[in-house]
């Protein structure tokens, strides 16, 4: 059992891009567990490779060198399918520029991955309105992006990243872009998502504190 | 039926790409839409004037073959000359036609001739004379709506009298009836017995243009010397054992060697249609390749914008993978969306080539029939097309590394 109570571990994780000549070695040899219901947030200057090791804990990206287990599982192992799955079902990612697609619809960004988890459209849609509605967005359903407010668009990305009851939660610098108001206001929601939704579930967040 | 619906989300999906880059996703399809346009109108013409040919110029009725001196179609001076050498075919020449072929029911001279006709001061366009007996009439479903037929006395006596096909009978006597009324055709007085009824148009043609007189009589006005067209009929299902029959008969009264082939032509609607069939056949032959060039053409263009749509579109794919999409769904998406392309142009291509050919069905002569397979081409083709040349963009698409796809700009 107590290995089920690692969910992420990582060991001597590195992460080497080659920029043209040049190798960038963005992580050296990072050690790390996190347990489920623990709720972590990395600090550290720009630079320091804080979000590359969220790539890679978000399964978006691969070390170098090192193993990642993932309850248990060794992620290098997995072939794209299983990756997407775990992306798709296992993780919610609050991305620092929101990543909302331009084009869609507040509520057709908050379905997307519920698409890909092959959801009938009916409970699509009812999944994501209520998602919308417990970040305050209900009336905003229709509004593309560029019609909100950073604020709003920020909160639409929770609701995406909410809207498919993930196991963890990966935000990176949630409340970077945001005043401080707004901030206490969504890092409200996620805790009280942790404690009203799913017992069990592992919170993992970035904050950065000097916001707060 | 759920993965139909599927499919119709997932098109939705593509059309709603597709419909923020409208000018160019049009300027794209230009290509599929003339190649399907093209095949359309051009299907469908040729298609209406197969129709026509079969079911009107071809009114021979079942079991009826034609032996003339010349075939139907020369295509060569070498053919022309051999054509001229043979022998005409006489009258004489078929008095024991029906005794030796036992296989044939009756027969039917023809000669014709292009003349006009006076009606008091009234002169008509030229029309065809053709001289013929009173079995012509077996031969094709035609009737008559006035006055009579030819008989067999008016053969034999050479008799002065005529039957004017619809046309004629409706230009020249727009007001009276024709029966009774007396033309000059030259200077040789006619008496109208009949006038058949109306056949219609075939190439912007008239097919009631036409006067018929006994053979006799015509022979007595223009001549003996000229070769007779023998309409015959053969009796029921013996069509075959009458053909062969009846080239023996001429093979033999024209002392063919056994080494030499015929001296004169058998058609029958079959080798009619197959002679006309061989002609349509460089229209089809053009047309293939107009699609087809048009085709490559536009799916190379489909290609183009797609794979200009991956590009632009990078992060958003690095977002969707993000988000859960496997690489099969990528692929599946931008597959479906140059699928989708190909289809709004195919639809375009499908109406405006329906279009034509409605066009061309009111305003000319001639038909055009759209045969159910086209809307099966103006499909088939374009999903062909889009899966062809949209799945290399797709799969480049697909093979996109998130990280890498949600850092570009």
């Amino acid at each position: 059992m107590s290995k089920n109570r690692v969910a992420i571990e990582i060991v001597d994780v590195e992460k080497v891009y080659q920029m043209g000549e040049v190798q960038v070695r963005a992580l050296r040899g990072v050690s790390l567990n996190i347990d489920r219901n623990e709720y972590v947030a990395i600090m550290g200057p720009s630079g320091s490779g804080k979000s590359t090791l969220m790539n890679i804990l978000g399964c978006l990206d691969t070390p170098t060198r090192g193993s990642y287990r993932l309850v248990g599982e060794e992620v290098s192992k997995l072939n794209d399918s299983r990756l997407a799955h775990i992306r798709n079902r296992e993780i919610g990612f609050i991305f620092q520029t929101f990543n909302l697609l331009a084009r869609a619809t507040a509520l057709h960004n908050v379905e997307l991955p519920l698409i890909y988890s092959g959801r009938r459209k009916k409970e699509r849609r009812k999944m994501a309105m209520i998602a919308l509605d417990r970040v305050g967005l209900a009336d905003r359903a229709e509004h593309k992006p560029n019609e909100l407010s950073g604020g709003q668009r920020q909160r639409v990305a929770i609701a995406r990243a909410l809207v498919n009851n993930p196991a963890i939660i990966l935000a990176d610098e949630p409340t970077g872009n945001l005043d401080t108001k707004i901030g206490m206001e969504i890092l409200e929601l996620h805790s009280h998502r942790m404690v009203g939704f799913r017992d069990g579930s592992i919170e993992f967040d970035k904050i950065n504190p000097n916001r707060l | 039926m759920l993965i139909l619906f599927q499919l119709w989300e997932d098109m939705k999906m593509a059309l709603t790409a597709i419909f923020t880059n409208k000018l160019r996703s049009i300027l794209t399809t230009l290509g599929i839409i003339i190649g399907v346009m093209a095949v359309i109108a051009i299907v469908s013409i040729v298609n209406g004037m197969n129709r026509l040919f079969v079911d009107e110029l071809l009114n021979l009725g079942g079991d009826v073959f034609m032996v003339q001196k010349m075939d139907i179609i020369i295509t060569s001076n070498d053919q022309f000359r051999e054509n001229m050498k043979r022998p005409d075919i006489r009258s004489d020449d078929l008095k024991n036609l029906i005794e030796a072929c036992p296989a044939v029911s009756y027969i039917s001279p023809n000669v014709y001739n292009f003349k006009r006709i006076k009606y008091n001061e009234k002169t008509s366009q030229p029309l065809m004379v053709r001289g013929t007996d009173l079995f012509q009439q077996y031969m094709k479903s035609q009737n008559v709506i006035a006055g009579r037929y030819l008989s067999f006395s008016d053969n034999t006596h050479a008799r002065l009298v005529c039957v004017l096909g619809f046309d004629v009978a409706e230009n020249m006597f727009p007001s009276e009836d024709p029966v009774g009324k007396t033309v000059k055709l030259g200077s040789w007085k006619m008496t109208v017995i009949g006038v058949m009824e109306k056949q219609g148009d075939m190439f912007g043609q008239s097919l009631d243009n036409y006067v018929i007189v006994p053979l006799k009589s015509f022979l007595k006005i223009y001549g003996f010397r000229r070769s007779l067209e023998v309409s015959i009929k053969a009796k029921e299902g013996r069509f075959d054992e009458a053909q062969d029959q009846v080239i023996g008969y001429f093979r033999r009264i024209r002392r063919v060697p056994y080494s030499d082939s015929n001296n004169f032509t058998v058609t029958t609607n079959e080798n009619l249609i197959n002679v006309y069939k061989q002609t349509t056949a460089v229209a089809y032959a053009v047309m293939i390749g107009v699609a087809a060039i048009s085709l490559v053409v536009g799916g190379i263009g489909i290609m183009n914008v797609m794979l200009v749509s991956v590009k632009e579109r990078t992060r958003e794919i690095g977002i969707r993978k993000a988000l859960g999409a496997k690489q099969l769904n990528i692929l599946w998406q931008f597959l479906i969306e140059a699928v989708t392309l190909c289809l709004i142009g195919g639809g375009i291509g499908l109406t405006i080539g329906i279009l034509i050919a409605l066009l061309v069905r009111t305003n000319t002569p001639l038909p055009a029939a759209i045969p159910l397979w086209t809307y099966g081409v103006g499909f088939g083709i374009p999903c062909a097309v889009g899966v062809t040349f949209g799945v290399v963009p797709a799969y480049k698409a697909s093979q996109l590394d998130p990280i890498d796809a949600l850092r570009y700009e």
